[in-house]
Order: C-alpha cells, then sequence, then structure tokens
C-alpha cells in the first residue's frame, strides 16, 4: 500500500460547488482506499460531499488529492481526471 | 459575510406551512418577494430556477438540511431565506429523510465566490450537529435568528 499525492488547480468556473462535490465524492466512494481533500492547508474527507462543500473551494486555487490504501493509484488517477475535466460540466 | 447578513430577519420563517419540496420553493421565494429582496415580478421564474436546479439532482444533502439554490440577475451577492418546518418536508434528500432546515439561496451570476462562500458557511453549521438540533428545536424567529448570530461567532472563519 502506499500512499499518492496530487496537486490539481481547480479551474473549473463555478467551483466546487455542491454538483461537482458530489461527483468527486461519489466516484471516490468507489474506490476502497482513503481518500483526502485539501485546499490552503484544509484537508478533509473526500468521500463526502458535507466535507468537501466546507473548503469553499473557488476557482483558481489548487486542490489537493491523496488517497491511501489498495487502490489509491487508480483512485488519485480517476479523481484528478474529473477535476482536470471541470467534472464533465464543460 | 455573515450568515445573519445572507439570511435577514425578515427572511426567515420559523414554521413553513408547505410539506412538498416545491411548494416549500414557492413559499421561500415569496417571502423573498413580500420582504423586497426579489422583486414580485421575478417570483416565477425563480421557482423555476431554482425546481431546475432541483432536477438535475437533489440539494437535499441529508441531516435534515436542504440548500435550493439558482442564480438571478436581480440581486447582488447572495440572499437567502431560511425555512424551518417541524413536521418535516419531503425534499427528495440524498438520506431519503424529511427535511427541516431549508437554506435557500439566490446569487447574482457573477457570485461565484459568494455562493460557495454561503455554502461553505451552511455546512459549517450543519456539519455541527448542536447547531442543528438547536435549530430544529428553536422556539421561534428570534431564536433561529440568534442560533445564525452564534454560528457566526463560533464557526471557523473563512
Amino acid at each position: 500500500m502506499a500512499t499518492f499525492v496530487r496537486e490539481v488547480p481547480l479551474l473549473h468556473r463555478t467551483g466546487l460547488h455542491l454538483r461537482a462535490a458530489g461527483k468527486f465524492a461519489e466516484l471516490a466512494a468507489r474506490y476502497q482506499c482513503e481518500v483526502r481533500l485539501g485546499v490552503a492547508g484544509k484537508v478533509v474527507n473526500g468521500k463526502s460531499v458535507l466535507d468537501i462543500l466546507t473548503l469553499g473551494a473557488a476557482p483558481g486555487v489548487n486542490l489537493t488529492i491523496s488517497t491511501d490504501g489498495p487502490d489509491a493509484e487508480e483512485a488519485v488517477r480517476a479523481l484528478e481526471a474529473l477535476v482536470r475535466q471541470n467534472f464533465g460540466e464543460g | 459575510m455573515k450568515l445573519t447578513e445572507i439570511f435577514a430577519e425578515e427572511n426567515v420563517v420559523p414554521d413553513v406551512a408547505a410539506t412538498q419540496k416545491r411548494e416549500v420553493i414557492t413559499e421561500l421565494v415569496n417571502v423573498l418577494c413580500e420582504s423586497g429582496a426579489v422583486a414580485p415580478s421575478a417570483a416565477k421564474g425563480l421557482v423555476r430556477a431554482l425546481m431546475r436546479r432541483e432536477e438535475l439532482g437533489t440539494t437535499g444533502i441529508g441531516r435534515g438540511v436542504a440548500v435550493p439554490h439558482a442564480k438571478h440577475s436581480g440581486v447582488k451577492g447572495v440572499i437567502g431565506a431560511l425555512g424551518r418546518s417541524e413536521r418535516g418536508v419531503e425534499f427528495d434528500a440524498l438520506d431519503g429523510q424529511p427535511v427541516h432546515l431549508i437554506f435557500l439561496l439566490v446569487s447574482a451570476p457573477d457570485a461565484v465566490e459568494a455562493h460557495l462562500e454561503a455554502m461553505k458557511k451552511v455546512t459549517l453549521l450543519l456539519r455541527n450537529g448542536d447547531f442543528c438540533t438547536f435549530m430544529k428545536r428553536a422556539k421561534g424567529r428570534a431564536e433561529l435568528v440568534e442560533l445564525l448570530a452564534e454560528a457566526d461567532d463560533r464557526l471557523p472563519p473563512a
């Protein structure tokens, strides 16, 4: 097992709003590993929509995704892709 | 931006009459119109926008709380209405439970950060089980407003 960390710029024009947070948490929950999401030193459970919303992540911030567990590498890759693709919202 | 600024006292409804999603959204939009926060002519369009947002996925985020929201060009920044229901409102919430606290938010189309900030404040409040419980039990508008003010003082700053 290993820990994977990726820093990804949040470029989505509406930031990490409710639906985007929901997509992130939903994808994160498909993996067994632990998923943490951080902004500017504040880190929360990446599988919880509520936790993610408490970050108030606005466009332009850097998100730190870290995963730890058996499928951590696959998870971090998928979550990074979701953020880079602006949560599928164009 | 404080919770008490977003949810002005006149837009806090301690006991909503509605028991269904569309009804409660309409009731709270009407409150915003009556208080002058939103032009009455905008009411229908705003209800439609809020319901369209619900169709994309419920804003009933669990713990008896819903955060219906929409953009509207007639407001500056973010304004909100808070509805409380003792018996609960059917809201298709993620956890399947009726909602007792409805934090309805209306943001100007360019107020992206203010909207995220308002949502952050509401979710910080929501994650604090005590505040949630006290708000559900509050005796009236004054107590609800007091709790919002207390949350402003006690919740971690932005």
